[in-house]
């Protein structure tokens, strides 16, 4: 690492901050208006139905409405989907969850386009539906898809498990059961797209991979790639949710049908049902260990409710499997994911990609396993951790990330000290819990993981930043720009991001799995490496000297005289030339030869891991189990921080999203057949239920990072919702194996 | 979202006849309306807004009766220096109705109008035997509010019919009354259990004709006649609250639904009562000392 920095690091505001909160931020919904269609959708009220007939006509009839479309007008793929293509553009044959998209009506206005919708007629025969994924993997049970239910299913043994649960001094089984989350976005899905003159198509997306959109886009229309493109909108949050092509798609058709410009937005209760939410699970833990706290052996059973359609499911199986032993080195692993179909609202990518279901369980076990052989948590996770050098269970050698753990349990420790001073209110009871958690960067080894950035010098003098993969929201472009003006040696505010536009931009990939900052941040050293190249090559030429007697430095070039001439002279000149100076880079995730083995027993395994560990107070009241968070101390190491607030910005905003996980958030089937799909019944914490967080950043550098850059999009929430399991048991006694934790579980019995 | 057709009235008169005449229900705050029309499921297909009617929005004093017009939002009577002293259990609920946009749109006469089983002012003017005036064109009448709220949803009101105000008489004597509530969050919470109570002593310092109503434990909020005849004429001691709290259950019938268990509101509804009891018990010790 430098020892000086100039950018990286410091307060640097954020570009997009004035216009998003005075609202000149211009998303899909912002859009210009005139001459623009609204398209609406017909969606499913079953679970599971054959689809028997589709009337348009009466719609079509409708004032205002311009088309109807069914799966009978998609012209190319009838299906699409990133790793499974299951997923229909407008269903087919049968529907096999409450909300699919069923017809897509086009109009004038969204009155008509309401009222095409309410006359599209579809005759649907009800089947039965399952939604529990451990019942879905019964020979009688409903099929989801003609395949069978099960979609993927990991197996991973490590060592003896028999063996070494024979050997355990002491065994402990449990049972854990986590609810499906919805990200819950401010912004929900939405997407524009024009049909242009020349036989292109032109989409704005609220999107994580507006370049996969263009693949899914062209495959679903029959268009070649290049006839699509597709512009990145101001993005109001996206969480993983925002890693599905369904609208986008939706919106080209309606463009395509119509020779127009269609808008299409979701309200909150399609986005509920049509969208990606965490996946439900329930982990059935056996966990042996010796009577001094040495794990043994580990065994556990894992099923996911996948929902009806495929997207990221077996990746998400895939990173939650590798998750299954947290931060723990255990000699004895037998797993088994199995990733189900059901006929739920699909499940996919979210925040932490199956590894919060994971950590809610093992660290659980670890609290059980403490009180069951009286030691202290926290010293039971000391004796247990991961150590440099440690073979996990997907046999990746772990690297000096691991350093870091026991600073971290230093840090909870101490903050756990503290917080067990603080009195509880008068009827209440206190507790201080604490957890670990573990993630990984990056897409995981054989998947291209791949990230293309490039930098341009515009006429001005001031640097173009053609970014590769949308900032959602949470300031990856300031982070972008604050590590290409520190590797250009120039001023944060000389740096502009230009908004991905896949005919203009090099692809960057998907903005995910924490590696975003460290993934660009590299490319973009090795641009401002090229740009500064460039440049030298220019000046030299121009001022007809040889390119080795000048030198790059802050902004300016150096003469061998020693005369500083301002890179913006050379600019305007080059534009006035026509020459471009610009440089582009790709930079690849490294999966090293000596930690990355040859032969594993999972596919894509990652091999960069970062690790934090929070430690949490609440109060319970005792007689009615209502549990409120007080304080939480995050402790975080996330490798060198570009920009302090954006770090401490994801750590709040992710232990925001672990307290919603733990007490509040379900997406759950009513008695009445309909899901939980709206704010009134699903419960997001509100200002008053956010505790005092205190965010603890560790800067262990990464050496293959940017300026020593790791990752900090996702962990965040890893260790919040067992960490508020282990403290409501300290205080109350009660130990919590579902989330959200109900009060009534919590509450004495009447008259206790 | 609906689609309704929409009148706006600017006083009571033009509020009185665009109803009689529209068939259409009316409109104040929206925070309940604009719920039910953005899942599809108000019952009416013609709005009419009130909340132009600067006359239905007051608090006020005629003697010892205190009113307050249907149109009285819930930061309004937070801001009340009369309703903290004559109601204050009224302004304890008020405090957690939703979220401060929620308490600056929402009205009285809208969370009786609304009439759900959880509305938060209900118990506390059951505990103040609150009468409404119900008022149309050509004709009013009063009805204690229990007779106004017939079911979940469901209210006595006839066809072009409003609520008008809510009225209720100063208490007499020293009075303890308070209001809690059971969310599942700290904010803008839907109860899952809520319960008022009032104790006026009589001049020997024993409970007169105290209250005790409770939200979300029954079809419509309900008062327990059986909590309230276990504190009748005794004097204030916790083992009395104790089983005036018991004593909710025999006249509450709580329902399972996504919020919570039946067995649940059971528990809950002894619990908080027997707090609100206390907290009222306190107030009034506090008021002799002061």
């Amino acid at each position: 690492m430098p020892a000086e920095l100039k950018t990286v690091g410091k307060a640097e505001l954020r570009k997009d901050a004035w216009d998003k909160v005075t609202g000149r931020a211009a998303y899909v919904d912002d859009l210009p208006r005139e001459g623009v269609l609204v398209g609406a959708v017909v969606r499913s009220p079953h679970h599971h139905a054959r689809i028997v007939a589709i009337e348009t006509a009466a719609a079509r009839n409708v004032p205002g409405v311009v088309a109807v479309l069914t799966a009978a007008d998609v012209p190319g793929s009838k299906t699409f989907g990133p790793l499974v293509q299951d997923q229909p553009a407008l269903a087919f044959d049968v529907v096999r969850h409450m909300g699919e998209p069923v017809a897509l009506v086009i109009a004038q206005s969204k009155e008509a386009a309401r009222h095409g919708v309410a006359a599209v007629q579809v005759t649907y025969e009800p089947l039965p539906a399952v939604h529990d994924p451990v019942a879905a993997l019964e020979p009688d049970a409903p099929r989801v898809h003609s395949g069978g239910n099960l979609l993927t299913r990991y197996e991973i043994s490590e060592g003896d498990v028999a063996t070494g649960l024979a050997a355990a001094d002491v065994v402990i089984e449990a049972t854990f059961t986590v609810p499906r989350i919805s990200p819950a976005y401010m912004e929900p899905e939405s997407s524009m797209a024009r049909w242009n003159d020349d036989g292109t198509l032109t989409v704005w997306v609220s999107s994580q991979k507006p370049f996969e959109d263009r693949h899914a886009i062209a495959g679903v229309l029959g268009l070649p790639e290049d006839a699509v493109q597709v512009c990145s909108a101001v993005i109001g949050g996206a969480f993983g949710g925002k890693e599905d092509s369904g609208l986008p798609v939706l919106a080209a058709l309606g463009a395509w049908a119509t020779r127009g410009t269609v808008r299409l937005i979701n309200n909150r209760h399609e986005s509920f049902l049509a969208h990606p939410k965490r996946h439900p699970a329930r982990l059935h833990y056996t966990l042996g260990a010796t009577r001094e706290g040495e794990l043994i052996a580990l065994k556990a059973v894992v099923h996911l409710d996948t929902g009806a359609y495929a997207s990221y499911g077996p990746a998400v199986g895939g990173l939650l499997t590798e998750m299954l032993a947290g931060a723990y080195r255990i000699p004895h692993v037998q797993v088994e994911t199995n990733v189900v179909y059901t006929h739920s609202p699909f499940s996919g990518a979210m925040r932490g990609f199956g590894s919060p279901q994971a950590h809610f369980a093992i660290e659980s076990m670890m609290d059980m396993l403490a009180h069951e052989l009286s030691l202290d948590p926290l010293e039971l996770r000391r004796k247990n951790a991961l150590r440099p050098g440690d073979r996990l269970l997907t046999r990746v050698t772990l690297d000096r990330t691991a350093e870091s753990l026991p600073l971290i349990l230093d840090h909870l420790a101490a903050a756990r000290a503290r917080l067990a001073q603080k009195p509880p209110a008068p009827g209440r009871v206190a507790g201080v819990g604490i957890a670990l958690g573990m993630q990984s960067m990056g897409l995981g080894y054989r998947v291209p993981d791949d990230s293309t950035n490039r930098l341009a010098l515009a006429p001005d003098g001031s640097v173009l930043l053609y970014i590769g993969s949308p900032d959602l929201g949470q300031g990856l472009a300031t982070a972008a720009e604050q590590i290409a003006a520190e590797a250009l040696g120039l001023p944060y505010d000389a740096v502009r991001t230009v908004d991905v536009d896949t005919s203009v931009s090099p692809n960057g990939g998907v903005t995910c799995a924490s590696r975003m900052t460290y993934l660009i941040g590299n490319s973009v050293m090795l641009a401002a490496q090229g740009l500064i190249a460039a440049l030298l090559d220019y000046a030299a030429r121009t001022l007809n000297v040889p390119r080795d007697a000048l030198r790059y430095e802050a902004g300016a070039v150096i003469t061998a005289a020693g005369e500083r001439v301002a890179l913006g002279e050379f600019a305007s000149r080059a534009a006035d030339e026509g020459v471009p100076l610009v440089a582009e880079a790709t930079f690849s995730f490294p999966y090293p030869e000596e930690t990355t083995p040859k032969h594993l027993p999972i596919g894509m395994p990652h091999v960069m891991l970062v690790f934090g560990g929070q430690a949490v107070r609440v109060e319970v009241d005792p007689e009615l189990g209502t549990v409120t968070v007080t304080d939480v101390v995050a402790v975080h190491d996330v490798g060198q921080v570009v920009n302090r607030a954006g770090v401490e910005g994801q750590i709040e905003g992710a232990v925001a999203m672990g307290i919603g996980y733990a007490l509040y958030e379900s997406m759950r089937l009513k008695a009445d057949g309909q899901w939980v799909d709206s704010f009134t019944e699903y419960l997001l914490p509100t200002a008053e239920d956010m505790p005092q967080i205190e965010s603890v950043i560790l800067e262990i550098p990464e050496a293959s990072g940017p300026y020593g850059v790791k990752g900090v999009g996702e962990m965040g929430l890893v260790p919040t919702a067992p960490a508020i399991a282990n403290a409501v048991f300290q205080a109350t006694g009660v130990r919590a194996q579902a989330i959200p934790i109900a009060p009534e579980v919590i509450a004495r019995p009447l008259g206790g | 979202m609906q689609e309704f057709d929409f009148y706006a009235a600017n006083t009571l008169d033009e509020l009185l006849r665009l109803l009689a005449q529209s068939g259409g229900r009316v409109i104040a705050g929206g925070t309940d309306v604009l719920v039910q029309a953005q899942r599809g499921v108000f019952p009416a297909s013609v709005l009419v807004d009130a909340s132009r009617v600067r006359e239905l929005r007051f608090i006020g004093q005629d003697g010892e009766t205190i009113r307050i017009g249907a149109l009285t939002t819930y930061a309004d009577i937070l801001a009340s220096p009369l309703l903290r002293e004559t109601a204050p259990a009224l302004v304890m609920a008020a405090a957690t109705v939703g979220a401060p946009q929620t308490r600056a749109r929402g009205t009285l006469g809208g969370n009786i109008a609304n009439a759900s089983p959880a509305g938060d002012t209900l118990p506390p003017l059951l505990t103040l035997d609150a009468t409404v005036r119900l008022v149309k064109r050509g004709g009013e009448r009063v009805l204690p509010l229990a007779e106004v709220l017939c079911g979940p949803r469901q209210t006595c009101l006839e066809p072009g019919e409003i609520i008008h105000s809510v009225a209720f008489r100063r208490p007499s004597q020293p009075t303890g009354a308070a209001f809690l509530k059971l969310g599942n969050r700290q904010g803008m919470a839907i109860a899952v259990v809520n319960v008022a109570v009032s104790l006026p002593l009589d001049d020997d310092g024993r409970i007169a004709g105290a209250r005790v109503a409770l939200g979300a434990v029954a079809p419509t909020p309900v008062r327990s006649p059986r909590a309230e005849a276990v504190l009748y004429g005794q004097s204030l001691n916790d083992d009395v609250l104790e089983r005036a709290a018991q004593a909710v259950l025999y006249d509450i019938a709580p329902i399972t639904d996504v919020r919570g268990s039946a067995d649940y509101r059971r528990k809950a509804a002894v619990r908080l009562t027997a707090r609100a009891l206390r907290l009222a018990a306190q107030q009034i010790r506090e008021g002799a000392q002061a």
